[in-house]
């Protein structure tokens, strides 16, 4: 059951551009074991779209750099070369966008750009077989069939990100990217796709890495949660363990929750976290958090931050340093 | 309640057209706002709010009924008879990169209005008036000169509010201020918000689809559905007694941040919103409702107040 | 507060002094050898313009003519190195009064047609509807008639002369300028900066100058530099079948012209004023497309 999909060991992208140098993922270590849904939390800047992008090689080539391993399989990602990477692009990962207004091509019809995916990784496959998976994925995230041949500007937002979706899992991949799949959505039709994503993942069993900065999502879908901050994971467990507000927990995730007006609690004023986000070019020594910690302490400025591990639940920060053996 | 509403909309229309025939954008709003409350008004993408804020501060034009600022009828104003009411009525966008002029500096952004108006003789007195209503938003003072591209979301839409505050206005209308914001930033500009709505008597219209964020600012929350008004309540009965079936539909469409939640079956309503363009007449819910009846789609339902203060258009609705 | 951060610090170095574009693109440019040579011949093409009076008083250079001189070749004789035309005219003080007549209708009908471009363009992007559409049908029928023909009709019925040779390209000139401007001033116009504006009150006339106008002011400076070196070319071909400026008053494309009858026997004849005018349109060109890159870097290579 708990087989290891993904592993991500180190890893750190560094990015380019007139001379700055932007350190947008630091030493991340995550793992993935099949059939899981994982919610990566965090806000603009938090390096959450960097960290999916480098899973697919798809960061620009000159401008990024990337250090550590992306162990998918067993196989390091980082040493395959763009044939092989091709070949897990899609058939293995896939992703699915933000934006389903800008990610659909808007001269081909919908049914073949579903057919394009299942052709491109079945060569030789027969035409009418095609045709049939395409029919069974429209059906699977509920777009009728008679639909397929039309073009995507006759498909409203949430039908859009369906058939964003329904190109994804054309394959059948093992593991799903969803970089914020939602945000773009009304509510309704939010709670609409979230419900058949979640379907979907039951029926297929694959993986699925959920990128979001919305709790809410986070809390009806996942069963791990990883908080990203300033290009690191500073908080990572269960879902039960990162909601339970009654354990420790790194400041930020405690500010993220104090800071999402919550429609069951009546409250007069919010909770922000003070300042802001720091720019992946200039980013604070020490805990990276430090400057908008609302408890820092005089060893938070400099130094590595220990991490505090309970079983798989990690937690980067100083206040829980003496709870346990640190690292 | 012998009091003149600072705002009365009298049977609002608006209809854009269309190629493809009329888009009722804002449809038959009659509605009320007194002096320091604030309406929160709801909706999905194409239900007409953003339509109606424009409509409201007249930078558009309206197709039929009646807009009346204090007491008096600016429906029909011409557009210099319209700058002094210019003063009291402002606008907060949503956007905070389209909405500022990248070819202006922070502080000839804010001073615009103060210019306009030629509110100030000296140049020192604006100025001074400049920095003081950077205060007021809480920008450092250090940023004056600062280009709008340089600075942050959170930043950026702290000037749009300060260049709202410049003339000191009775009545802001806030277009999806905080939804292109992060959530700890969303969450300082909207307490910056009820803190200036406290400390100058402002009176708001807050136009979101994000239902749990208006419900912390609002007095009123009206819900719109296609143009037409669906539910109007003082906010906490809204939440805790909704009775149109969209504002259920919406209340339960709302991801809840707790691990309880989870893989919980909400009941997730059916379709999509159909289009505002020619609608048919019957109730614009009826498509999607769960509790359509004969009669939803013939006839339209009357916007009634069900309970005092509690107004809702359904026909389900006793 | 015992550290400031990197961001803060940024603040402050930009709150003394302003980041505007024009640094921005110059600080570009100077970076771009072929822009600052380009840049050195527009530069030195001006010059010409500037001291043509001094070099060569038009009255004793440029008119009058000694016989004895008639065809001299060019580095013969060096107080008149780019030697004489058939008539005995000095060529060099030609070529440098004809530099001020090129440059002065090039510069004056772009300056002109973009002015009046502009203006148009802006009055259809904040009124639209009708305007819009009333403006764009003259325009389309301006842009529907040939750019020569236009400019032969003015100077058949105005005559010869630098001001009707201005009139008649500025005309020709408005539509596209218009077009090109009216684009770019609509999607400024929908921006929620010109929205905002108007709910404060702001006039259509504060909207322009303040809003729309330095937003599309790098396109209209582009646009410019690389109209300039048309229109010269413009000038030269009307003046060069006898339509532009009249000689005795010099000018390349006429100077082309007369020295076609001799350009077997000699041909520095054409070979002076065509390098001329290639050499002025080239760099200008050159500099109009480094600055485009200037103003969008993102463009470069591209479009």
């Amino acid at each position: 059951m708990s087989e290891t999909l993904l592993e991500l060991k180190d890893l750190s992208v560094r990015y380019t551009t007139d001379g700055i140098i932007s350190r947008a993922v630091n030493h991340v270590n995550l793992k993935l074991n099949k059939g899981e849904v994982l919610g990566l939390v965090g806000e603009t800047g938090a390096g959450k779209t960097t960290t999916a992008l480098s899973l697919l090689s798809l960061l620009p080539k000159y401008t990024s750099e990337v250090e550590g391993e992306i162990l998918f399989q067993g196989k390091d990602l980082l040493k395959l070369d763009e044939k092989e990477i091709r070949k897990i692009r899609g058939r293995h990962i896939s992703m699915i966008f933000q934006d389903p207004m800008t990610s659909l091509n808007p001269v081909f019809r919908i049914g073949e750009q579903i057919a394009d995916v299942i052709r491109i990784h079945n060569e030789g496959i027969h035409p009418q077989e095609v045709s049939d998976r395409v029919d069974s994925i429209l059906s699977m995230v509920g777009i009728p069939t008679s639909r397929k041949r039309e073009f995507p500007h006759q498909f409203s937002g949430g039908m859009k990100q369906r058939v964003m979706i329904a190109i994804a899992i054309a394959c059948n991949p093992d593991l799903l990217i969803a970089d914020e799949p939602t945000t773009a959505l009304d509510v309704t039709i939010q709670a609409q796709v979230i419900k058949m994503m979640r379907n979907l993942q039951r029926e297929l069993h694959s993986s699925v890495i959920l990128i979001t900065h919305d709790l809410g999502i986070v809390a009806n879908f996942c069963d791990k949660v990883a908080i990203m901050y300033a290009g690191e994971i500073i908080e990572y467990g269960t879902l039960e363990e990162i909601f339970d507000k009654s354990r420790p927990h790194h400041p930020y995730t405690k500010g993220l929750f104090g800071s999402i007006p919550n429609i069951n609690e009546k409250t007069d004023r919010l909770h922000p976290i003070f300042g802001l986000t720091p720019h992946p070019s200039e980013l604070p020594s020490g805990c990276k958090f430090h400057p908008r910690c609302p408890q820092c302490m005089e060893v938070c400025k400099e130094g590595n931050v220990p991490v505090y591990y309970e079983g798989d639940y990690k937690c980067q920060c100083w206040l829980l340093a003496g709870k346990e053996a640190a690292v | 309640m012998s009091e003149t509403p600072l705002l009365e909309l009298v049977h609002l229309k608006k209809y854009f057209d269309n190629p493809a025939g009329l888009l009722h954008a804002v449809d038959d709003i009659t509605l009320k706002l007194y002096r320091g409350r604030t309406l929160g008004v709801v909706g999905e993408s194409g239900c007409g709010k953003s339509t109606l804020g424009r409509t409201v501060l007249k930078l558009i034009e309206s197709t039929d009924g009646q807009i009346f600022f204090k007491g008096e009828d600016i429906t029909f104003k011409k557009k210099r008879e319209m700058l002094p009411y210019r003063r009291q009525m402002q606008i907060i966008f949503q956007d905070p990169f389209s909405s500022l002029d990248p070819k202006m500096t922070v502080s000839q952004i804010i001073e615009e209005p103060l210019k306009i108006h030629k509110v100030y003789a000296e140049k020192y007195d604006r100025e001074n008036r400049v920095k003081e209503l950077m205060d007021l938003v809480g920008l450092d003072d250090r940023y004056v000169n600062t280009y709008p591209h340089e600075l942050d979301g959170g930043r950026r839409q702290r000037i749009g509010v300060a260049r709202a505050l410049a003339l000191n206005p009775e009545f802001i209308v806030c277009d999806e201020p905080v939804s292109a914001l992060d959530v700890s930033i969303q969450a300082q500009i909207l307490n910056l918000m009820m803190d200036l709505k406290d400390q100058l008597g402002l009176t708001y219209i807050f136009i979101t689809h994000d239902l749990s964020v208006v419900k912390h600012i609002s007095n009123d929350i009206l819900v719109l559905y296609l143009g037409k008004m669906a539910e109007m309540a003082p906010s906490d009965r809204l939440f805790e007694n909704p009775l149109h079936p969209y504002t259920k539909a919406l209340l339960t469409a709302i991801p809840v941040p707790d691990a309880s939640y989870k893989g919980k079956e909400a009941e997730v309503m059916k379709g999509e919103v159909t289009s505002p363009i020619n609608p048919k007449p019957g109730c614009r819910f009826a498509a999607r409702c769960p509790f359509v009846k004969e009669e939803c789609r013939t006839v339209s339902p009357e916007f009634r107040e069900v309970e005092p203060d509690h107004f809702v258009a359904c026909h389900i609705v006793q | 507060m015992a550290k400031i951060s990197a961001s803060e610090k940024a603040a402050k170095k930009s709150s003394l002094k302003r980041n505007s574009q024009g640094r921005e693109v110059w600080r570009r440019l100077r970076g771009r050898k072929l822009a600052m040579i380009s840049l050195g011949a527009v530069i030195f093409v001006v010059l010409i313009a500037v001291i043509a009076d001094f070099v060569y008083p038009y009255k004793t250079w440029a008119i009058e003519q000694q016989a004895s001189l008639k065809l001299l070749k060019p580095f013969q004789d060096w107080s008149h190195w780019l030697g004489c035309d058939h008539l005995g005219r000095d060529m060099g003080a030609r070529i440098f009064h004809g530099t001020r007549v090129a440059l002065l209708i090039g510069i004056g009908s772009t300056f002109l047609a973009l002015f009046l471009g502009t203006v148009l363009a802006c009055i259809c992007a904040l009124y639209g509807g009708k305007a819009d559409l009333i403006i764009m049908r003259i325009i389309d029928i301006l842009s529907s008639v040939p750019h020569i023909i236009i400019s032969l009709a003015i100077c058949s019925g105005l005559g010869n002369g630098i001001w009707q040779l201005v009139t008649a390209i500025t005309i020709g000139g408005i539509s596209i300028h218009t077009r090109m401007v009216r684009s770019v001033a609509i999607s400024v116009a929908q921006m929620e900066y010109v929205e905002s504006s108007m709910a404060l009150g702001g006039s259509a006339g504060h909207i322009m100058f303040k809003h729309l106008i330095p937003n599309i002011m790098s396109i209209i400076i582009i646009q410019g530099a690389s109209n300039i070196a048309g229109n010269i070319l413009i000038v030269a071909t009307l003046s060069f079948i006898g339509l532009g400026i009249k000689p005795p008053r010099p000018e390349w494309g006429s100077m082309l012209n007369e020295g076609l009858t001799y350009m077997m026997r000699y041909p520095f004849m054409v070979f002076v004023p065509g390098i001329a005018l290639v050499f002025t349109s080239l760099s200008i060109n050159t500099f109009g497309d480094c600055l485009r890159d200037a103003f969008d870097p993102q463009l470069k290579g591209k479009a």
